[in-house]
């Protein structure tokens, strides 16, 4: 499973690496995570979605299949894609209940602006719920997020189906 | 599943079709494609078209810059505008006059649609518009609203950086639905398949071994890597472009998909690249002309601002470690011990005894940043750090009050707004009691005199600074100096960071006017790593360890005899400060003291004084006083003319 928190080891920034390194953080939006949809979420297949992606010609480099998984019409897929690749920024911005993250994932959900409001002060109140522990996966979250919309007034009608 | 808005989507779906691919009416007979040669050739020679196939003169003739045979419909077509443009006509007319529709794959109006859509438009074709369904759906997901340049400025402790980097970023239609995080960023870059030592990196790199391409990745993903990895404040600026504009750039990206243009790391690099895709917005465009030696990143954003592409309401976006000095200057003293001992000792939250004057949400949100730091840059692994950064977390959830924390302030000038990175001079002088008139020049980048706006302060970089003399001894012009690398970042030390100060200095070049130019060169490398104090905005002081090779006959000013080594080899200390006692005033002193122990022996002093008034973004008038004190001594003075350009 992906580990929250497991942020790479790419920090040491060698000359002009800037320049050309995309930094394969994991498999993301490209052809990899689609091959790899059904795929078990480990670490190590998250590497091979990667490696997949380079031998395809990289993961950014696939112009036709770089923005599949990406668009909000995707639904549980872009929800799911998105906590994948952005679980750090999310933890923190649901434990200070706001922030661009956050918004952003209430969004690609479908929420309006008042239910994104109570959506952030519901995750920051169940923030131990939502990020259960540690090494939560984004799957876990998603499912955690979606009981926390359920059980909450203002959010019951945009629980997942 | 309220989440998906299914009509509102869909909605959205059919006005961007209707946008770009209008109607599938029943074809009409086409009109004139079959233009004159005299026609033919005049359109072979337009910008649009030589942009549309890259095309650049050469002294030997016309070729592309794409560097894939299948991109070109001719087999001539990588060197010849006409042939490549007749087959282009060809094409077109095959497509239109087919009997039966032909695939997507082998109609232009699918494969080319920018050159198809510019035909259209230059000779008034009647050409009518058919479903593409691969190009369509990309379209789609696509969704293109409108178009930034982004540009990460340079990070700290990486000089290097200072070329930075830039690329695209494509907004939704509708940016409430897509946010900007999940728009697309449209990035040109080295397909390096495999991890490659620096050195051989930058040698391919520089002699175009690596092949390039466009690729979309989503916008969070940039700013992982540039904002949160490499901790470089980004620069979003809105472009100003026209609904047609952006659709031909959005065209010409799917006719670029998969093509291979060779990298080359000084000029067709990224930032390049990015200016020859948007040139196709208009006609007239030819924003890559007067980038063929060098395209820094910055100075392409000056050609789009120069052709007003730009807007000037660029969106800061602070980098990890810019906003995590930020956060600790916002916190006071009782803060940051409690903050200090969450971080180090690791205590639990639930053990902290915070004063009165402590928030605590704010002492949380700055422990868990600092020790997120310390986990992604500064070697704390992820053992150590997990449980106490998801603690401090939950801790924070708990506390329903704010933490007062604001963003990290705008920078008054951006990047692209500050002096230019090329450096002409003009200076009179005398060293050694002889006069001399000297002429100067280097391509970049930033010396810690220049006016600081839109720099970092505490860093410069120097790169090939080349210096001719007219001096009344020799009564000629000679090549005095070149001042091969000369990089320094003087970091100063925070709350947070407990950060180098270090520099490096390549040069070669002559010491002595009265001496003849044979025996009279030496190439020197230096090196120096310390501390630094304060912000060269206001004052900077830097103390550093120093070595030192020297190597050649002059190699410690001594005339030459039997007993004479032309090399040696030392250490010893170096400091200076830099003080900006009145805006745009910059004064600063460096000395070293250096013990050559190998080589030729002996003990070196060499002093520098510099004063630098920054009258204007691009002119400056710099007086400089250098002594070197080593068995004989060696001063100068220089009263410089400097212009940016």
């Amino acid at each position: 499973m992906k580990k929250m928190l497991a942020a790479t080891a790419l920090a040491v920034a060698l000359p002009f690496a800037a320049v050309a390194n995309a930094a394969p953080t994991d498999a993301g939006c490209g052809l990899g995570s689609v091959l790899l949809a059904d795929a078990p979420d480990t670490l190590v297949m998250n590497v091979l979605g990667a490696t997949l992606n380079m031998t395809s010609g990289n993961q950014t480099f696939g112009m036709t299949t770089g923005t599949l998984n990406c668009s909000t019409a995707n639904g549980v897929v872009a929800l799911q894609t998105f906590i994948n690749d952005n679980l750090d920024t999310l933890a923190v911005d649901a434990a200070r209940g706001e922030g661009e993250s956050l918004n952003t994932l209430a969004t690609i959900w479908g929420m309006d602006d008042a239910a994104k409001a109570s959506f952030a002060k519901a995750t920051q109140v169940n923030f131990g719920e939502v990020f259960s522990s540690d090494s939560v996966t984004a799957e876990q979250v998603l499912e955690n997020m979606n009981r926390v919309v359920s059980e909450d007034q203002a959010l019951a009608g945009y629980k997942l189906s | 599943m309220p989440y998906l808005m299914p009509n509102f989507k869909a909605f959205v779906c059919l006005l961007l079709l209707s946008f770009f691919s209008t109607a599938y009416a029943v074809e009409k007979p086409t009109n004139n494609l079959t233009p004159n040669l005299a026609t033919l050739k005049k359109l072979s020679q337009s910008n649009a078209w030589w942009r549309l196939v890259h095309y650049k003169q050469h002294t030997y003739g016309v070729r592309s810059q794409v560097d894939q045979a299948d991109f070109f419909l001719h087999s001539w077509g990588y060197k010849s505008p006409l042939e490549e443009l007749t087959a282009t006509f060809e094409q077109l007319k095959a497509s239109l006059n087919s009997p039966t529709l032909l695939s997507q794959n082998e109609d232009l109006r699918c494969t080319y649609p920018a050159r198809v859509n510019w035909l259209a438009r230059t000779l008034d074709l009647d050409i009518p518009n058919r479903t593409c369904t691969g190009l369509d759906k990309w379209l789609g997901q696509v969704d293109a609203g409108s178009l930034s340049m982004i540009f990460p400025s340079a990070y700290m402790n990486n000089a290097s950086s200072m070329f930075g980097h830039s690329f695209l970023r494509i907004e939704g239609s509708d940016r409430s639905v897509k946010p900007d995080l999940i728009a697309h960023a449209i990035n040109f870059a080295a397909d390096v398949s495999e991890a490659e030592g620096g050195v051989s990196y930058a040698v391919k790199g520089m002699f175009g071994f690596y092949p390039g391409y466009f690729s979309l990745q989503p916008y969070y993903e940039k700013v992982e890597e540039y904002n949160h990895l490499e901790n470089r404040d980004m620069w979003e600026y809105p472009m100003n472009l026209t609904d047609a504009g952006l659709a031909r750039v959005v065209w010409h990206m799917w006719e670029l998909e998969r093509v291979r243009f060779d990298y080359w790391f000084f000029d067709e690099n990224c930032s390049y690249q990015l200016l020859a895709l948007v040139s196709v917005a208009e006609d007239h465009l030819n924003l890559t002309e007067g980038f063929d030696l060098k395209a820094l990143p910055v100075d392409t954003i000056r050609a789009l601002d120069k052709a007003n592409l730009i807007s000037n309401q660029a969106k800061y976006r602070p980098s990890f470690a810019t906003q995590l000095i930020s956060m600790s200057e916002q916190a006071n003293p009782a803060e940051l011990t409690a903050a200090k001992q969450l971080v180090f000792d690791y205590l639990p939250p639930s053990e902290l005894e915070l004063d009165t004057t402590a928030n605590p949400a704010k002492v949380y949100e700055l422990a868990y940043e600092w020790l997120n730091f310390r986990f992604r840059h500064q070697g704390v692994t992820r053992d150590e750090a997990a449980k106490q950064l998801y603690t401090l977390l939950v801790a924070r959830s708990k506390v329903s009050q704010k933490s007062g924390l604001i963003p990290s302030a705008t920078p008054a000038v951006s990047p692209h707004k500050g002096h230019k990175t090329a450096q002409f001079a003009v200076s009179l002088g005398q060293h050694k009691k002889t006069n001399y008139l000297q002429l100067s020049a280097k391509p970049s980048y930033h010396g810690r005199y220049d006016a600081l706006d839109g720099y970092l302060p505490n860093a410069e970089i120097n790169l090939l600074e080349l210096k001719l003399r007219f001096d009344e001894e020799s009564k000629d012009v000679t090549p005095w100096h070149l001042n091969i690398l000369d990089v320094g970042n003087y970091l100063q030390s925070s709350p947070i960071f407990s950060l180098a100060a270090w520099r490096l200095k390549a040069e070669v070049g002559r010491t002595n006017p009265l001496v003849s130019s044979k025996d009279d060169w030496r190439g020197r490398l230096g090196g120096g790593y310390g501390r630094a104090w304060g912000s060269s905005e206001n004052l900077m002081g830097f103390l550093m360890l120093a070595g030192e090779l020297e190597v050649g006959p002059a190699a410690g000013h001594l005339k030459l005899n039997k007993n004479n080594q032309n090399w040696a080899l030392g250490a010893g200390v170096t400091g200076g400060f830099v003080w900006e006692p009145v805006a745009n005033w910059r004064t600063g002193l460096d000395a070293s003291y250096l013990g050559f122990a190998t080589g030729n022996k002996g003990a070196m002093l060499k002093t520098e004084a510099t004063v630098q008034w920054n009258y204007q973004t691009n002119q400056s008038l710099r007086l400089q006083g250098k002594w070197e004190e080593r068995q004989d001594s060696n001063g100068q003075v220089d009263l410089a003319w400097l212009k940016f350009f």
